[in-house]
């Protein structure tokens, strides 16, 4: 028999406990009106609130969640949200004192017929926000920890026992009412206050914006609280699939709180049809699997619990069980590991060490350009990517968060957050998107120190160098001293080993002929003694030596083979593929040899190697044989590459340039193949006789002809002249980008360089981009009437600071009245209206 | 009390001509082989981030074609009213109108920013695709209050959403207070724009 004295940290994980039932649906049958706000039934009727709590404390529920779901500034002024929010804890505790003297009363009487006295707790609920986060939504990361932290400051005034942060729809939103739990509760001196968390799980076991299971658990675990699971959504019965992963995966208690089934209408009113039996009934295999705490949300009542913790009174409840996993996720995907799997690749490449391309794509903020590397190693198989944009000249905070982010909205897979500045490492910590590798910390004291809290507060798996203040012992003896030493200084942050990924250094071998052979034994002895996961960043071992990619690769093997588990690679390297297939393949983790002929299938065939780079993994297709003339051209007399551009060839466009450029020079190709291809989709679009796919299919086309003719003018040393530079932004607060996307296509093709800001960008940030580089023509985009305001905004701010300047304006709602009527330069009608606009200004 | 009309990302009919009207292409216009190609292959590669979600309820509505007005939930604590001649039209006749929210969800979105960072022509194909998802979502639940009014002897008008004619962006926000579109993971931003991007809002009147 759990005491009525115990607190609740000292019962989670290890009885059986209940949560409350419905308030919305339960409010709503006692007359809570369509659109009135529940929260202020605390204040307005506070008594039906009590009764409901009351209701639910006696009918077995040991947590009760107070009547704030949606109690938040965006909602209420603070006084009133102040005033809802304590009201709420004490309608609560009101109804805790009730049924304490109940209990006693009944107990001394007929208490044989009632439930015995338990412990009564109350948490101060958390549901979503009602927005969603950037960059899916408008909600800026850090103004929804500070709107969560506004409602939670005022509760933790109160006398609550837990936080309970319920129906997330979403891994970043739950992160960020976590990480706002937490400092709260920091700040209130309250460091061991519960933080209990929920989310909504539908069918197919994923939240609205994709995260599994194994990613929730994952990320919570990370960011240290106390109990997770699902709520709301489904009946139990639809929520099999993601509680059984969910104890799977979790080391912490797993909650459990389904709705009664969907609501149905049945004459003429709303009835959930899953009864108090069935819900409990349902509920007891989730207490078999081993699930801890259990309720329930929409249309259950104080009759399901009663129910439920009736059923449930003889289970006895299953020891927790502590997962040894080591894993790292981004909002939707875990990756493991792990020894006896393939080694995770950890994509190199976004990083300026000793790449100018990526160094200059850094300085000119050419976000494009750095997107385009990750997407490239994705596509090669990383499935991480390591991402570094330390440079002296650029502020790292703002780009790793910026870098970071948009990665983030345009991949799935986990990001390795690479820094040697611990501000940089929180900033991009605090605002990642689910549980990140931390690379990384190493044996120095102040390293540890200033990385460890880090990791404690947002989650993360870090990346432990075998090196310290004395520097980098020779032997795999010192460098395993140092990862002891690490491990124990984490042990003392409460980070435990499976979060600590072992780098055993890979030197030159050109410098110490003993080098590979000191980080292999140390490899495998984080394996054999420790079953600790090692990491290398494997192409350091050749430098300075002629053909690297024949060391590397050899190398890689030998790590593999040692218990390599994750490998810092360059994805694009044929070599290091080859090496990794065939390891994977020989250790019998490629069933069937199927992943080793199909990667052996993308290679080209050796008549297609481009001269010099026999060595990559082609980043182009590989050319289809090109017969000359079968494509029907437009007309007689244009020629196969005008062809190919109307046609939207890609492949033959890239093919016939590289063909033509031995006998024209590329002034006449431009003038006399490209652009007149150009013009003749340009004007089919304008007569409405060709489409957007097509044109757009004709400019990339045209964008495959280009690359090769720049790639010949770089490799001769002559630079192609761009006829000007135009800035292009969707303004702020409006996040639709395609339009703005086909005119930077466009403008590009007609050898315009575009400095492309992005979506929602603010006028200030489009006023210092033109101040920078001197721009002469701004094109702005705006999607919505309601935000064509921001973008008179930015055109009354471009002409007051930047004179010279001309705007260009288009988007679904503008017309040339609107454009005039907030000063704009010019009107475009389509994208390439917009190439006129600029061929007229740049003349 | 609010409805869900949540469907499986199987149950939604592709429309491959509604892709291309998307794209600019007329009515009667086939789009080329290679276009069309390109369409079938977004239904097929974005069926998979489908969830398709909708809430909705059903309230009295008393309309004033004089006033341009339409008062939703009179004479109760719950009454409000919406200007709009061209809503009160559409709802002339009307006593009771259905609100409802949907979306194919962020998953979607997503894609869409996947392709867009590698392949403006995907991307493209993907928008007017997303569009078509949604809309065709939208015309089976139509359909279920179609039948539902019907066979209680009504009629319904053409589904009407906050935007059209004279009836303001504003009005989205009553959707969001009369429905709880957190359930299906909807929400508005400051611009009065849905996030995620493919979804609907509209009132559907039962004469």
């Amino acid at each position: 028999m759990v005491s009525v004295d115990s607190s609740l940290k000292s019962l989670l994980g290890k009885e059986i406990l209940f949560l409350d039932g419905g308030t919305g649906s339960v409010l709503q049958s006692r007359g809570l009106l369509p659109g009135e706000l529940p929260e202020r039934w605390n204040l307005s009727h506070p008594e039906e609130i009590q009764n409901l709590h009351f209701s639910y404390f006696s009918s077995g529920s040991n947590i009760v969640a107070t009547n704030t779901f949606g109690a938040y500034i965006s909602k209420f002024d603070h006084s009133e949200l102040s005033e809802i929010i304590t009201a709420a804890v004490a309608n609560a505790k009101e109804a805790r004192k009730q049924y304490y003297a109940d209990a006693d009363d009944d107990s001394e009487t007929d208490g044989a017929q009632k439930l015995q006295k338990h412990p009564c707790f109350i948490a101060h609920d958390c549901g979503p926000c009602g927005k969603l986060l950037k960059p899916m939504g408008d909600l800026d990361f850090e103004d929804a920890v500070t709107l969560f932290r506004t409602s939670l400051d005022i509760a933790l005034t109160q006398d609550v026992d837990a936080i309970l942060i319920e129906t997330m729809n979403d891994a970043y939103e739950t992160k960020a009412a976590v990480i706002a739990a937490k400092e709260a509760r920091e700040a209130a001196g309250k460091e061991k206050l519960p933080i209990l968390v929920t989310n909504v799980y539908d069918n197919q076991s994923r939240l609205l914006t994709g995260a599994t299971p194994e990613v929730m658990v994952t990320i919570l675990e990370g960011l240290g609280v106390d109990a997770l699971g699902l709520n709301c959504g489904l009946g139990p019965d639809d929520l099999k699939d993601a509680v059984s992963r969910l104890v799977a995966a979790s080391s912490l208690p797993v909650i459990v709180k389904p709705n009664a089934g969907l609501p149905q209408m049945q004459d003429g009113k709303t009835v959930y049809l899953v009864g108090p039996a069935d819900f409990a009934r349902s509920m007891k295999q989730f207490a078999e699997e081993g699930a801890l705490i259990f309720g329930g949300c929409c249309g259950t009542t104080p009759g399901h619990i009663r129910a439920l913790s009736q059923e449930l009174s003889g289970v006895v409840p299953k020891p927790l069980v502590q997962k040894n996993n080591t894993r790292i996720a981004s909002y939707t995907k875990v990756e493991n590991l792990a020894h006896g799997k393939p080694t995770v690749l950890i994509g190199e490449r976004i990083n300026p060490t000793g790449k100018k391309k990526f160094k200059e794509a850094l300085k000119a903020c050419d976000m494009a350009y750095i997107m385009k590397q990750g997407l490239d190693q994705i596509e090669a198989g990383a499935t991480v990517l390591d991402v570094n944009v330390g440079l002296p000249e650029i502020d790292e905070k703002e780009m790793m968060v910026r870098v970071m982010t948009e990665l983030q909205a345009i991949t799935d897979v986990p990001l390795q957050i690479d820094t040697s500045s611990p501000a940089v490492m929180e900033a991009a910590l605090r605002r990642y998107n689910g549980k990140a590798l931390v690379n990384s910390v190493n044996g120095k004291q102040e390293v540890m120190d200033a990385i460890f809290p880090l990791v404690k507060k947002y989650g993360g798996t870090v990346v432990a160098l075998t090196l310290d203040e004395d520097g980098i012992p020779a032997t795999a003896a010192g460098r395993i001293a140092i990862a002891e030493k690490i491990m124990a200084r984490a042990a003392d942050y409460g980070i435990q080993k499976k979060d600590i990924v072992v780098d055993a250094l890979s030197m030159a071998v050109s410098s110490d002929s003993n080098a590979a052979g000191a980080t292999l034994e140390t490899v495998r002895i984080l394996r054999d003694t420790y079953g600790l996961n090692s990491v290398l960043g494997v192409s350091n071992i050749s430098f300075g030596l002629p053909s690297r990619e024949a060391v590397t690769s050899h190398f890689f093997a030998l790590a593999m083979e040692s218990g390599l588990t994750a490998a810092i690679i360059n994805p694009l390297q044929t070599e290091i593929q080859k090496a990794y297939h065939a390891f994977n393949l020989l250790h019998g983790y490629d069933k069937d040899c199927l992943e080793y002929i199909e990667f052996m299938q993308t290679l080209p065939t050796p008549a297609a190697v481009i001269p010099g780079r026999s060595t990559s993994r082609v980043a182009e297709p590989v050319e289809a044989p090109i017969s000359k003339g079968t494509a029907a051209a437009p007309s007689a007399t244009t020629s196969p590459l005008t062809n190919a551009v109307v046609k939207g060839l890609k492949a033959d466009a890239a093919a016939i340039t590289r063909e033509l450029l031995e006998t024209t020079d590329s002034v006449t190709l431009i003038n006399e193949h490209l652009i007149p291809g150009l013009d003749i989709v340009g004007k089919g679009f304008e007569k409405k006789t060709m489409f957007l796919p097509q044109l757009l299919m004709a400019a990339e086309a045209a964008k495959a002809s280009f690359e090769v003719i720049k790639a010949r003018l770089e490799a001769t040393g002559t630079k192609g002249e761009s006829k000007g530079t135009v800035v292009l932004a969707t303004v702020h607060g409006d996040i639709h980008d395609i339009g703005k996307n086909i005119v930077k296509v466009l403008l590009e093709n007609y050898d315009f360089t575009v400095l492309d800001l992005g979506k929602d960008v603010p006028a200030r940030t489009i006023v210092d981009a033109v101040k920078t580089n001197n721009i002469r023509l701004v094109g702005l985009s705006a999607l919505m009437t309601t935000t064509v305001p921001a973008m008179k905004e930015t055109i009354e701010l471009l002409h007051e600071e930047c004179p010279g300047v001309q705007t260009v304006v288009g988007g679904a709602v503008l017309t040339q009245e609107y454009a005039d009527m907030i000063h704009a330069d010019f009107y475009a009608k389509d994208a390439l209206d917009t190439v006129h606009v600029a061929q007229g200004i740049f003349k | 009390m609010n409805q869900f009309f949540n469907l499986d990302r199987d149950q939604i009919p592709p429309v491959p001509s509604e892709v291309a009207r998307y794209l600019g292409y007329p009515v009667a216009a086939e789009p080329e082989p290679a276009v069309a190609a390109l369409i079938d292959k977004a239904i097929g590669e974005l069926r998979p981030f489908l969830q398709p979600r909708l809430v909705w309820d059903q309230f009295p509505v008393q309309v004033d074609e004089q006033a341009g007005s339409v008062t939703l939930c009179p004479q109760s604590p719950s009454e409000t009213v919406i200007s709009s001649s061209n809503l009160a039209f559409n709802l002339r006749g009307c006593s009771q109108v259905v609100l409802f929210a949907a979306t194919i969800g962020a998953p979607i979105d997503a894609a869409i920013r996947r392709a867009t960072a590698s392949d403006p022509v995907k991307a493209s194909i993907y928008q007017a695709t997303a569009a078509m998802y949604v809309e065709s979502f939208v015309d089976l639940f139509n359909a279920f209050i179609k039948d539902q009014t019907e066979a209680a002897g009504g009629t319904n008008p053409a589904r009407f959403s906050p935007g059209f004619g004279d009836c303001s962006l504003e009005n989205q926000k009553l959707f969001f207070s009369l429905l709880n579109c957190s359930k299906i993971g909807l929400t508005l931003m400051d611009t009065l724009i849905m996030a995620p991007e493919k979804s609907v809002t509209a009132f559907i009147g039962i004469r």
